[in-house]
């Protein structure tokens, strides 16, 4: 059959025949022959590494043979082609060497590309390589759902792939379901009973929309939105490894993430700031502060290696950029080219480029650039050191010695007060952790050969990622290179950093993307289950001048996001993982969440915002296993702050967040990890920190509700649940109540009635109802 | 689907859907969806047979000297004095750690003895482990890529010397699950000096679920962080409130039947609860005899408390724990076997602390049958340098170090490898440690090519892109 196809003349294969008759499909070199050659050909012949003289990149040199084959590609003759040889075994070693044969099908499609002449089509930028265009969205078929439930857009989109599988929606939520999702979604807190009293009161049309409106305007929206995004920056204020020393003003760019959602930056120019901050004009304090982005990793201080450290850090650098601005794994052509998506070795260091000429500044900022108290407290600090210099001055002047002393190994008197106060005042100092260039000329850089410094291969200039591009290959000739890359990444042309961003949004507020690996849209990754709608949300987002803000409420106030979580067994059934979204998710909370929400509950929280880093209480056994025990000790109040303000020390997580799987801070964390394991019971059910907030949560609740436990069991509902326990539920707490105080009786304690309704404060805390989010 | 040009919104929520078509029956809060969530941790097949089914890692954190404990060289007797371009001129440039890069080389001031019937000659800091040579492969070249504390410990632990990658235990248990839902499956004993350098990270599970990670196991006391509640918390106490909590979640998961998310966090407090009883009684060694626990050193100040962690190693292994690493140093500098300024003193404490409870150990668990499905392994970040530091100090030296490995599937009695003739660099039989990772996994029924976890588009490997197995090291 392979012979008899091979003698054919071209035109045979391809008779277009009438109806009925058999149409060999054309194979299509890019789409299916050169994925096979790079999953398993390019390991050995590609490059500097190219065994037996063969390469597999560019057809060019493949058709030019090889030292063991004069041809390895005979346009129109598989059987007389070597590379089929040796693919059969026809040739000894049989290919790929020491692994398992290619298939006989994919033998098969790389024959009839060479029996059909073996020509290289150009390259098909599918999605996502193609700018999104604004998608319409689709007519609904169901005149009830159209005109009732359909809110927006997005309605359409979603309820048209329901219809097409013939389901239906979920029923809206409750209002007091959806009043929970949406503060714990939107602000990471629960709603107080007011705030709860307030929204249930208002039946106005319009109500819920008021809330989102308020709730995006609500500063603590910044903290907990800012947090998604520092977690895919793999935010720390450490360098990591050995001494894992402190970055001390690293806050000023947590601050700069949180007030940048804050004030609904337009997600371009945050991109921007933090690509080329320093290049930008005018530069202010923000567009400083945001270039710390490119400092962000981990760095061995103690390396005996600098070529090889700046090394790792500019592929650390590089494959953020791409994986969190672009949502592709660049990191894998690191290497060789990738070999699933459309990134070469080539386009790998033409990206790393841009970064090659930074180096790391730290620079002064201006104007008013902190909160009054911390502002006050730098002054109060700059003036006691201006005084203690003083002294330091009479008192050498006294001594009649005009010289700088000789260094003693330990200083005394005015001398150490002078050290603890730069100590004091160097984090708060208004000095931003920058990056800027060391040169006006974007420098060459090289390809490193299988990713080894050992190895350069061939020179290149900065340039943005060809398939991103049209195909195209743009070099950056000219200075300030990165403030072109930050054009290009932030530009509505460019294919997927909208779509990328929507989709983080989507994630969060629907606990999956519409792609799944938010930050992989390669072939590796899940492929979009609205892909239409992915490109409505894209473009809506670049209309709307990039305000997420705008994105969110749109989000927000579609019915698909309003629905229940209601249990439907057809469309279980049809669609198990609602990927078709015929319900809302259930999302557990987030570590930082779950504290906050304890301390909110409790009356505890402290909403200080920005500045440094606190400390909370961390017990001597966690802090023992590190060979580092630097961890502060925070005041009280201080203490019971956000979890977002909580250090970042990359060797030590603080437990409670770290055991509701933490982001580690070394790697980018694009969606966080919702196990259930018993460490997180002991921490809930054991843990200090659950304890103390029980017994706070109880005080409250007693000093609020009186003594009744009806009104106690009540008013700890509605705190803790956002909702009235009901009559059978009160009957189990109020009786719960009687037998833990009669316990506590017998076991002596000092105030059992009260002893009990901490029991009953820390149950709630540890229920599904509190971790979860309906 | 009747219309009406003056319809009226409905007042239930659920209304409109009625009359969109929806039946009620597809509302009905009955189904019971499948329970697709299978728990993690649970036990899964190996790739094939395994010969292991446990591991005790035993790293000497600082990196002990390979010359002067388990690879003899006369090299360094007869280049006493000298300078390495005279031992060996094609080593080159020396770079180490500290600094005195032309220093003399420096003979170890410590006998070797031949013993067992393979005659394998080990230092008078082991004499114990001496005796259970025949037990034990030596892997005398292995090398790693850093002569830094924490990058190298990072390799040792996770085959990367970056930070962030999921470590050798986190893989085992990935690959593997554990055999004992009331302990966790990856269990790190700690020196009381402290953690080693870099910390949780050397025991984390990086891009994998934080299910995966190591637990850190106090030998004695509480265990485990927040086994128990704080003072004042009765057990009858916490017994009611466990079953309130209960009462609560059953009522709203009948609420939301199906969620298998919801029925697994109520079926980890039930857990939680039995790890408060199982891990107190692992630790509980009243049923050990006074000669097990001489065995294991347990008897004199000096070995008690690596002797603790043995013997706690060995019952772990019998409760079905995969992976259990045990430190022996903790800080920094003399607290660990980084033994910068004196060999004799440093290695001296250290290896008199840890030589009889690790033979304790492989001599129980040989007796109690339990060797030949446990893999026992030794290894520092690094080794030491030929040349001397300050005169009786060894700098780091990432370019050879002897591991080695007794238990499952290893074959007794035997070297495996070389260092050079003064103990720079490796000679024969090079391994990386990606080598040692692919054959500890295979031993445990894993193959390291396949086992795999996608992160950031690639399917990532313990191995990376390299991994041979240390064939001649296995039966």
């Amino acid at each position: 059959m392979r012979k008899f196809m091979a003698a054919l003349p071209l035109i045979a294969l391809f008779a277009l025949g009438a109806a009925g008759q058999k149409v060999e499909k054309r194979v299509s070199f890019r789409e299916e022959v050169e994925p096979l050659l790079k999953a398993d050909c390019t390991g050995c012949h590609s490059g500097e590494t190219r065994q037996g003289g063969f390469v597999t990149e560019g057809l060019a040199l493949f058709v030019g043979g090889s030292k063991f084959a004069k041809r390895v590609i005979v346009p129109g003759k598989p059987a007389e082609s070597a590379l089929i040889g040796y693919l059969r075994g026809k040739h000894q070693p049989q290919m790929p060497i020491g692994m398992p044969p290619l298939k006989e099908a994919q033998i098969q499609t790389i024959e009839r590309w060479i029996a059909q002449g073996a020509k290289v089509d150009e390259a098909k930028l599918g999605w996502p390589y193609t700018v999104p265009v604004n998608p319409v969205a689709p007519r609904v078929k169901n005149p009830v759902l159209r005109d009732e439930w359909v809110a927006n857009p997005i309605d359409n989109f979603v309820l048209a792939k329901l219809e097409a599988k013939k389901l239906f929606p979920s029923p809206p939520a409750d209002k007091t379901t959806l009043l929970r999702r949406v503060y714990l979604d939107l602000v990471g807190l629960p709603p107080t009973p007011q705030e709860a009293d307030a929204f249930l009161a208002d039946t106005a049309p319009g109500a819920y929309e008021k809330l989102v409106d308020r709730l995006l305007a609500d500063p603590r929206y910044g903290e907990r939105w800012g947090r998604h995004w520092l977690d895919l920056v793999r935010y720390a204020e450490t360098h990591g490894f050995e001494a894992d020393n402190i970055r001390s003003r690293a806050w000023r760019y947590r601050d700069y993430v949180i007030r940048s959602f804050n004030t609904d930056k337009p997600y371009d120019t945050f991109l921007a700031e933090q690509l080329a901050g320093d290049l930008l004009s005018p530069k202010d304090s923000d567009s400083l502060i945001a270039t710390g982005f490119a400092r962000l990793g981990s760095w061995d201080e103690l390396s005996r290696d600098p070529a090889g450290r700046w090394q790792d850090y500019l592929n650390d650098a590089t494959d953020t950029v791409g994986s969190v601005m672009l949502g592709m794994t660049v990191g894998c052509a690191r290497c060789h080219d990738h070999k699933y998506d459309k990134i070469t070795a080539r386009d790998y260091y033409r990206l790393q480029g841009f970064f090659a000429n930074t180096r790391w500044s730290e620079e002064r900022l201006t104007g008013e650039v902190d909160s009054p108290e911390l502002t006050k407290r730098r002054r109060e600090l700059q003036e006691q050191l201006k005084e203690k210099r003083a002294q330091q001055e009479a008192e050498r002047a006294e001594k009649g010695d005009a010289e700088e002393p000789k260094r003693k190994r330990k200083k005394e008197g005015v001398d150490a007060e002078i050290d603890a106060l730069n100590r004091a005042l160097s984090p708060i100092d208004t000095i931003a952790e920058t990056v800027t260039d060391k040169n006006n000329n974007p420098i060459t850089h090289n390809v490193l050969v299988r990713g080894s410094l050992g190895t350069p291969g061939d020179t290149v200039k900065p340039g943005f990622i060809a398939s991103l591009c049209g195909g195209n290959e743009v070099d950056i000739a000219t200075g300030k290179a990165r403030l072109e890359l930050a054009r290009w990444v932030g530009s509505p042309q460019n294919p997927l950093t909208a779509r990328v961003i929507a989709n983080r949004l989507w994630q969060h507020h629907f606990g999956q993307g519409i792609v799944a690996t938010p930050s992989d849209f390669g072939r590796n990754g899940s492929k979009p289950t609205h892909p239409e709608l992915l490109d409505w949300l894209a473009t809506t987002l670049i209309q709307k001048g990039w305000s997420l803000k705008q994105l969110h409420k749109i989000i927000l106030t579609s019915a698909t996001y309003k629905q229940s979580i209601g249990a439907n067994p057809v469309a279980a059934k049809l669609d198990p993982s609602n990927t078709l979204l015929w319900r809302q998710r259930r999302q557990r909370l987030e570590g930082e969440s779950i504290r906050d929400s304890i301390l909110a509950v409790s009356g505890q929280l402290n909403l200080q915002m920005s500045g440094p880093s606190i400390y909370p209480r961390v017990s001597g056994e966690v802090l023992a296993t590190g060979s580092t025990h630097k961890w502060g000790n925070s005041p009280e109040d201080q203490q019971r702050r956000r979890t977002v303000y909580v250090f970042q020390r990359r060797s030590l997580s603080l437990p409670m967040t770290e055991v509701f799987d933490g982001p580690d801070m070394v790697n980018t964390c694009p969606k966080r990890q919702s196990t259930t394991i018993a460490p997180q019971a002991l921490a809930m059910f054991n843990g200090e920190f659950a304890w103390e907030q029980a017994r706070h949560f109880a005080e409250r609740v007693a000093k609020e509700a009186g003594s009744d436990p009806a009104a106690q069991v009540t008013l700890a509902y509605r705190l803790a649940l956002v909702r009235k326990p009901t009559a059978t539920q009160l009957g189990q707490a109020t009786a719960f109540l009687a037998k833990k105080a009669a316990l506590h009786r017998d076991e002596k304690k000092a105030s059992p009635e009260q002893a009990a309704l901490a029991d009953f404060c820390h149950v709630l805390f540890n229920t599904n109802e509190f971790l979860y989010a309906d | 689907m009747p219309t009406s040009p003056h319809f009226t919104r409905s007042t239930s929520r659920r209304d409109f859907l009625a009359r969109a078509g929806v039946g009620f029956g597809a509302l009905a809060l009955n189904a019971l969806l499948a329970d697709e969530a299978q728990a993690q941790g649970a036990p899964q097949k190996p790739h094939f047979p395994a010969k292991a089914k446990s591991v005790i890692f035993l790293f000497m954190y600082g990196g002990p000297s390979q010359m002067d404990t388990f690879d003899p060289k006369p090299g360094l007797d007869k280049y006493h004095g000298k300078t390495m371009s005279v031992a060996l001129p094609t080593a080159g440039e020396i770079k180490t750690f500290g600094g005195g890069n032309n220093a003399p080389l420096m003979r170890s001031t410590i006998p070797f003895k031949k013993y067992g019937k393979s005659g394998i000659e080990v230092s008078d800091f082991f004499p114990h482990v001496g005796g259970c040579v025949d037990d034990i492969c030596f892997v005398r070249s292995v090398f790693g890529n850093s002569n830094n504390h924490a990058p190298a410990l990072f390799e040792m632990n996770t085959g990367t010397i970056l930070q962030g990658a999921p470590s050798l235990g986190s893989w085992t248990t990935y690959g593997l699950g554990s055999e004992n839902q009331n302990l966790p499956g990856f269990v790190v004993m700690l020196d009381p000096r402290g953690g080693p350098i870099g910390g949780a990270p050397n025991w984390a599970s990086g891009y994998m679920p934080a299910s995966y990670q190591g637990t850190v196991f106090r030998p004695s006391g509480v265990p485990i962080l927040d086994l128990k509640p704080g003072a004042g918390v009765s057990d009858e106490n916490q017994k009611q409130d466990l079953a309130f909590l209960e009462q609560l979640n059953r009522g709203h998961l009948a609420a939301r039947p199906g969620d298998s998310d919801l029925d697994a966090r109520i079926k980890s407090y039930e857990l939680a609860y039995r790890m408060q009883m199982a891990a107190p009684e692992a630790v509980d060694f009243s049923k050990e005899t006074e000669e097990t626990k001489a065995l294991y050193g347990m008897d004199k100040p000096q070995t008690a408390d690596f002797g603790r962690k043995c013997l706690l190693a060995r019952r772990m292994v019998e409760r079905g724990v995969r992976f259990i690493q045990l430190y022996s140093g903790g800080g920094h500098g003399d607290d660990t076997w980084d033994a910068h300024g004196n060999i004799e003193s440093n290695h001296g404490k250290h290896a008199g602390a840890t030589d009889k409870p690790i033979a304790g150990l492989l001599q129980d668990l040989k007796r109690r049958g339990l060797l030949d499905s446990t893999l026992v392994v030794w290894a520092g970040e690094f080794g030491r340098m030929p040349i001397s530091q300050g005169g009786a100090g060894r700098d780091h030296n990432p370019g050879v170090q002897t591991v080695w490995l007794a238990g499952g599937g290893i074959k007794g009695g035997t070297v495996v490898g070389s260092s050079d003739e003064v103990g720079y660099k490796t000679g024969e039989d090079p391994h990386p440690i990606n080598d040692l990772h692919a054959t500890i996994l295979h031993t445990m029924g894993l193959e390291h090519t396949q086992l795999t976890y996608l992160f950031n588009g690639r399917n990532q490997r313990l191995t990376g892109t390299g991994g041979t197995i240390i064939k001649k090291a296995l039966v």
